[in-house]
């Protein structure tokens, strides 16, 4: 009797296997069974006694479910079972699976040689694992959306489990299963550290680890925290962001409230995501980022089909294509070598605004710290190599650089920070020398996304605006430029020639101007780069636009963005290529007459700010 | 006892077991039936003239693949290897200068062969390069031996698709299943098995599966393809009826 060397090889990459010794995962992989379960199969019932099988998901996709709520969704190399083949409790919740799934079944027995290390894990695995999320809910409760939009605080179920750095972590375990919390807090005095079930699943559960060792052994610390007025929404898209599935919130006076975790926030639609964001992040290579990166529009796709709104749809596809870009960096960069200066990445545009869809462009720029006098020819030289390989990277990952060249590939558009910061007020000073406009709206819409982000940003040169009445007035005139269709053929302006005859332009119709205004209100107000939304709020605040003009452009912008998205999503199903131009005659008489009221209340923003333009002149 | 001795020994206690080894019955439900998966890595496709070089056997038991119990072996060649052989596996003379000879090495094969169906992707490759060697040994081929390929066309044809996948790596792609190293035997025997439990549990979706059924696959999906799609639902129940009364399907 042997082990297949493919199964073998399989498992030595999958945690805790990865951290076992070979040679026990080659005993173990001798009691392998290979099982095939269809899509919607439960594998075993939440509440089953006698599980005698921990399983590894080979292929495929397995739900966890409790009480038909989805709290995670499982992939390939993850191991399920093992609390209750441990503690031998019964399960916590149900697994079923979303798709065709290949499993690896291997028995209580033969595992226990691996999963069992140290003493006591027993106990400990029993407190940390499956039999946690039934704790978090009771039966049947769902999530409201509008948790979303409420501040964060409102999510904390209970107090949190907080410790001392020297607790044992069979200790903190213990006192984690009584809280029925999935991670605890550590006391640092001046800051925090968190632990969570996966830290244990990876560190002590893998045998690094006695439970007899502290807590801090296994923190992360200091723990990313959350100020407990923040959204739910803006907790979402920091997780997602940093990939962290649990932060503790804090108060104004610093003191933990508790934590808030994925499933807090979640609705099941969601959770696709933070798959999708996971696969990202553990790509190694250009061809794993690739595979990953082709379940970004399916889950678009499957979002805005859950009822999502657009507005949280275009957050998480920024969020994650954040992601990607870093990772892309990440493997450029390790493979063209150590650079020779420092540079930051910037993502331009609306992956700036946090709403991209999946028509946009990917829009970048590259800005290197020239601090210590360097060779700008190497520099250059190296940074170019870098742009290309890392766009095309992109590309292969359906991401394609704008089509009038605004990107980090082109020489434009790699500078260092001094010439940039040099172009930025020289625009800000002589606001009519040639493009200066276009390269003020491209450079106030930017954010850096890979790179050393405590260096001073080129958006930000423009928080001067609002002393520059010069440029302030042209970038106005330049947002009246773009205008709503609103005559009448057909009940609304198709375009009347070429490819897209007969069909309505969405976004040079309609997302432009109303992002064109509200960049320059923002602006006006000391906003740089910011979402459409907040920047309008900011105007609005700030005295720039009237409260009645700053809500018709959020709501004309809220219906357009959302027809945008169900239109792409349309398209994406049929297989077709994503775009803006909408044939009119699909939307029905009710969504027609809502658009011609939107494009029509920009319209008439836009006249409010044509008089006002006027009067100041 | 000399190696040789102990070679035969093992040979004819294999044959042995082979024998005694009673077949499931072809009414068994095929998740209560024993199978074994077999592939063969060959100097050729004649079994006139060509030879085995290397085999693998993955046995399933009730409905899994037991992975710890499969075998894999190499036998020593008596002819040149063709060139373009060593090019499909890369098994080239010298990697077999110490296997032992055919009717010695495929003892192990026997052994975990016995009491099981076979299963296999393209069987008719199996079934010809295993008769004979089994003959040798005084034993014969159990019927009916099951095929993957065939298994897949009957898939294909019950979800009113195109038939027409016949390499084993096409087909475990359309399944969303794993390609484990191709023309390595036993790379091969593990994604043909994965394939054929996978298989077998979605035909079970249509009909209830035993030995016979999936033994006569074949048969049953060139009944299928008679009936046009749009009268398929009438046409399985009458596909099923014409089917049995029909002279078997012929041997490939």
């Amino acid at each position: 009797m042997a082990a297949i060397p493919d199964i073998v090889d399989f498992l030595l990459q999958c945690p805790p296997f990865d951290a076992s010794d070979p040679a026990a995962v080659e005993r173990l992989a001798e009691s392998v069974e290979v099982e095939f379960h269809p899509a919607g199969t439960t594998i075993f019932p939440k509440g089953a006694e006698g599980i005698e099988f921990l399983r590894v998901i080979r292929a495929g996709a397995v739900e966890v479910v409790d009480d038909g709520r989805v709290l995670d969704l499982m992939g390939p190399g993850e191991l399920f079972g093992h609390a209750s083949v441990l503690s031998g409790l019964p399960t916590g919740f149900a697994t079923r699976t979303a798709e065709d799934t290949l499993t690896y079944r291997i028995p209580a027995d033969a595992a226990s040689e691996i999963l069992a290390q140290p003493q006591g894990l027993r106990y400990l695995t029993r407190s940390m694992l499956e039999d946690r999320h039934h704790l978090l809910y009771a039966p049947g409760s769902e999530v409201p959306r509008d948790r979303l939009r409420e501040p964060v605080s409102a999510t904390i179920r209970s107090e949190p489990v907080i410790c001392a750095p020297a607790t044992p972590i069979r200790e903190a375990a213990r006192r984690m299963t009584e809280a029925g919390a999935t991670a605890l807090i550590v006391d640092l005095e001046d800051s925090v550290g968190i632990v969570t079930d996966s830290d244990l699943r990876s560190r002590v559960v893998a045998g690094d680890l006695p439970g007899e060792a502290p807590v801090s052994a296994v923190m992360t610390a200091p723990a990313f925290t959350i100020p407990s007025d923040r959204s739910g929404n803006d907790v979402l898209m920091e997780m997602l962001d940093r990939g962290i599935r649990h932060f503790p919130v804090v108060s104004a006076n610093g003191r933990v409230l508790g934590i808030v975790e994925d499933h807090d926030l979640l609705a099941v639609e969601r959770s696709s995501s933070f798959f999708l964001r996971r696969a990202i992040s553990r790509a190694s290579s250009g061809g794993e980022l690739v595979d990953a990166s082709s379940k970004l529009r399916p889950t678009v796709v499957a979002m805005t089909q859950g009822g999502v709104p657009a507005e949280e749809v275009m957050s998480v596809f920024s969020v994650v294509t954040d992601a990607l870009t870093r990772k892309v960096l990440d493997l450029t960069v390790a493979g063209a070598g150590e650079p020779p200066a420092r540079f930051t990445w910037l993502t331009l545009g609306s992956q700036a605004r946090r709403e991209a869809v999946p028509s946009s462009d990917l829009d970048s720029a590259i800005v290197w710290f020239d601090g210590d006098r360097r060779d700008e020819t190497a520099v250059r030289h190296y940074l170019g190599e870098v742009a290309i390989a890392a766009t095309n990277l992109l590309v292969r990952c359906g991401f394609h650089p704008d089509e009038h060249r605004v990107s980090a590939s082109d020489p434009l558009f790699v500078r260092s920070l001094s010439s940039w910061q040099k172009a930025a007020r020289s625009f800000l000073d002589l606001p009519t020398q040639e493009k200066a406009l276009v390269l003020v709206s491209v450079l106030v819409d930017s954010r850096v996304v890979w790179g050393d982000e405590t260096e001073p940003l080129i958006a930000e040169t423009f928080r001067l605006a609002p002393a520059r009445p010069r440029l302030l007035r042209l970038l106005a005139e330049f947002a009246l430029a773009h205008r709503p269709p609103t005559g009448f053929l057909r009940g609304l302006v198709v375009e009347s020639t070429g490819e897209h005859r007969n069909r309505l332009d969405l976004k040079s119709g309609g997302v432009v101007p109303i992002v064109d205004i509200a960049r320059w209100a923002g602006l006006a107000a000391g906003v740089t780069c910011a979402s459409t939304n907040a920047r309008l709020a900011a105007a609005e605040d700030a005295g720039i636009l009237t409260a009645f003009d700053a809500l018709a452009l959020r709501e004309a912008f809220e219906l357009v963005c959302q027809l945008r998205l169900d239109h792409q999503v349309a398209q994406l199903e049929r297989g077709v290529p994503p775009d803006d131009f909408l044939d009119p005659d699909e939307l029905n008489p009710l969504t027609r007459n809502y658009l011609k009221v939107a494009f029509r209340a920009v319209a008439s923003v836009q006249r409010h700010i044509a008089n006002d333009l006027a009067l100041i002149k | 006892m000399t190696p040789a001795f102990r070679a035969r020994t093992a040979a004819s206690d294999a044959a042995a077991e082979y024998v005694e080894g009673a077949v499931p019955a072809g009414r068994t439900p095929w998740r209560l039936a024993h199978f074994c998966v077999v592939d063969l890595e060959l100097s050729g496709l004649d079994p006139r003239s060509d030879e085995i070089l290397s085999f693998a056997a993955v046995p399933i038991d009730a409905g899994r693949v037991i992975a710890g119990n499969a075998v894999y072996g190499l036998c020593r060649n008596t002819h040149p290897l063709p060139e373009e052989s060593v090019l499909v596996h890369g098994i080239r003379t010298v990697d077999l200068a110490d296997a032992p000879p055919l009717d010695e090495a495929i003892a192990p094969l026997v052994s975990v062969m016995s009491g099981r169906v076979l299963v296999a992707h393209a069987a008719w490759i199996e079934r010809s390069f295993l008769a004979p060697v089994l003959k040798h040994l005084g034993l014969r081929l159990h019927r009916p031996v099951i095929d993957t390929r065939d298994l897949g066309e009957l898939l294909a044809l019950e979800r009113g698709q195109a038939a027409g996948l016949t390499s084993l790596s096409d087909l475990a792609h359309s399944l969303d299943l794993p390609v484990h190293r191709p023309h390595h035997a036993l790379g091969d025997a593990l994604t043909t098995a994965q394939v054929f439990i996978a298989l077998a549990t979605h035909l079970d979706a249509y009909a209830a599966q035993t030995v016979r059924s999936l033994g006569q696959a074949k048969r049953r999906a060139q009944s299928l393809a008679l009936y046009p799609p749009a009268r398929r639902a009438a046409g399985r129940v009458a596909g099923r009826t014409a089917g049995s009364g029909r002279e078997p399907s012929q041997s490939t």
